[in-house]
């Protein structure tokens, strides 16, 4: 480890003696730079972080990206850099980048973020459209609204019934003045995964950069930025089961992608993302990340056989139950499921004491008819009693069996009083019907 | 060498278990006791010593690499708010 001597030149933490700086890893390019503060060892007043300007160090030398140092007992700042600098490879290679490509956030609604409206803002005198997909997250469509009012162009691309973009449509949408295309890797209402490695090798034929929005595919399903064509990706930390509040963004640097920042401040995280980094959750997502990469294999093949099992179950006991989103291209632990002539409401709040009472890990289901469903083409009253199943690396074969169970039964009970179930098996078509008030 | 190695495997196992039987929520009580048997069944035909030992490292490893805290089998009980 080579030790060097350097003034600081920050104005704002008044660094007066010279500090020591000690260079970790080998090679001709460091990643990481820590900073050790003579100081720090006695003082505690100093509570807040010590930052490191990345101007600092350009101007002794090697190029370097900075990193917040946390100043705090008993750690001491050299500790809390190692554990930065693990976790960055840790996230890193799961998806195949450098660890200098990641960069800590929130979550992956933040990365989200960042990624639309900071990629959209900095080419925003030169390039002013975006494209992005009907079924996306609500950050991103969100985001994109916001940039409208800025004077910003979106095309929302329409998806079909399976739930996948149609790529001749999404060539045809990208024009010279596209700054970004968004597509998010696998859905998480509806599961279904789109061919990013097609839309990537469309992107980077175009010119345009390519965001995807992979917080429900990291760590699921193997992913490669660069066998992928990927400009920017948002993970999300709690979705690969590491803490909440943590997420990072892969933002490509060969060839460099620009962003505006978000979040003014002390210029951390190469300056697009100021802020103190938070080192206890990063921690925890790294090592979320090296589980997840060890884990990948044995997960899905459980979570395929968990997800044969509940949905054979059901389509065996019961007619009428439509599955959302494409069967091929679909991530089997979020499966989709419509039940025909069952008033959605009522099956929701049975199956709501179920899941409360055998683990929340296993079923999750949402009120209103969602956006991504009237994308997909489904009809208003099959759009209202869809479920969606979660099933993830801790769910047990019994919590399935048990929901599949009461799910049945409930389906089976509320569909005995439905007349519409009624009229169907007397063999009415339901869509004949005219409808009277009266 | 080879009779000693196995015990010393079978009493990993063992201990592994044992500890499992501790995690207060019954997800992750369920998956570690899953994990761990279908792990060791894995491997049980694993013939070469320094392969062994490297899966038994790997076994022993915490669950993270700064581990300072208490014992890791309790570690997410206060998140086992199932």
């Amino acid at each position: 480890m080579n030790t060097i001597l350097v003034h600081s030149e920050s104005s704002i933490s008044a660094f007066e003696r010279p500090h020591r700086i000690v260079l970790l890893g080998a090679g001709k390019k460091p990643g990481i730079w820590a900073v050790t503060d003579p100081r720090t060892q006695s003082a505690s007043s100093w509570s807040t972080g010590r930052f490191l300007w990345s101007s600092l160090l350009q101007s002794s030398g090697p190029a370097v990206s900075g990193v917040a140092c946390l100043d705090r007992c008993p750690h001491s700042v050299g500790t809390d850099v190692m554990h930065l600098f693990l976790c960055l490879q840790q996230v890193a290679s799961l998806i195949g980048a450098d660890p200098r490509e990641i960069i800590f956030t929130s979550g992956a609604t933040e990365s989200n973020n960042i990624a639309v409206k900071g990629v959209a803002r900095f080419y925003r005198s030169r390039k002013k459209h975006l494209i992005t997909t009907q079924t996306e997250h609500k950050c991103v469509l969100d985001s994109c609204r916001s940039l409208e009012a800025e004077g910003f162009k979106v095309t929302y691309l329409p998806v079909q019934k399976s739930g996948i973009i149609d790529l001749q449509e999404l060539e045809a949408a990208i024009q010279p003045d596209t700054s970004l295309v968004s597509v998010m890797t696998v859905n998480n209402e509806i599961g279904v995964k789109q061919p990013i490695a097609e839309i990537g090798r469309i992107c980077s034929s175009k010119k345009v950069y390519f965001h995807t929005d992979a917080a429900q595919a990291v760590g699921k399903i193997p992913l490669d930025v660069n066998d992928m064509k990927i400009d920017l990706m948002s993970i999300s930390g709690h979705k690969i089961y590491g803490p909440k509040g943590v997420g990072a963004i892969y933002i490509r640097r060969r060839p460099r992608v620009r962003v505006e920042a978000l979040q003014s401040g002390g210029g951390q995280e190469r300056g697009l993302r100021s802020g103190t980094v938070p080192t206890p959750l990063v921690v925890g997502m790294g090592a979320a990340c090296e589980v997840a990469q060890q884990e990948m294999e044995y997960d899905h093949e459980r979570i395929s056989k968990l997800a044969e099992r509940l949905t054979q179950k059901i389509m065996k006991s019961l007619p009428d139950v439509v599955m959302n989103g494409d069967p091929e291209q679909h991530y089997p632990g979020c499966i989709n499921l419509s039940f025909a002539y069952v008033e959605g409401e009522s099956l929701l709040m049975a199956l709501k004491d179920v899941a409360l009472s055998s683990g929340s890990a296993c079923t999750s289901a949402s009120l209103e008819p969602s956006y991504v469903l009237r994308a997909i083409g489904t009809d208003e009253d099959l759009a209202h009693s869809s479920i969606r199943f979660g099933i993830g690396r801790f769910t047990t074969e019994e919590e399935v069996d048990f929901t599949v169970e009461k799910c049945i039964h409930h389906v089976k009970r509320l569909r005995e009083m439905s007349p519409l179930w009624e009229m169907v098996q007397d063999g009415i078509d339901l869509k004949s019907i005219k409808w009277t008030q009266h | 060498m080879a009779a000693s190695s196995r015990a010393l495997v079978l009493d990993l196992y063992r201990a592994m278990l044992r500890e499992s039987k501790h995690f207060s929520a019954y997800n992750y009580r369920m998956y570690a006791i899953r994990r761990i048997r279908d792990a060791f069944r894995e491997n049980k035909n694993v013939k070469d010593p320094v392969e062994i030992q490297a899966l038994v490292n790997k076994a022993k490893r915490p669950w993270n690499h700064f581990s300072t805290g208490p014992h890791w089998s309790t570690v997410f009980d206060r998140q086992a708010g199932h």
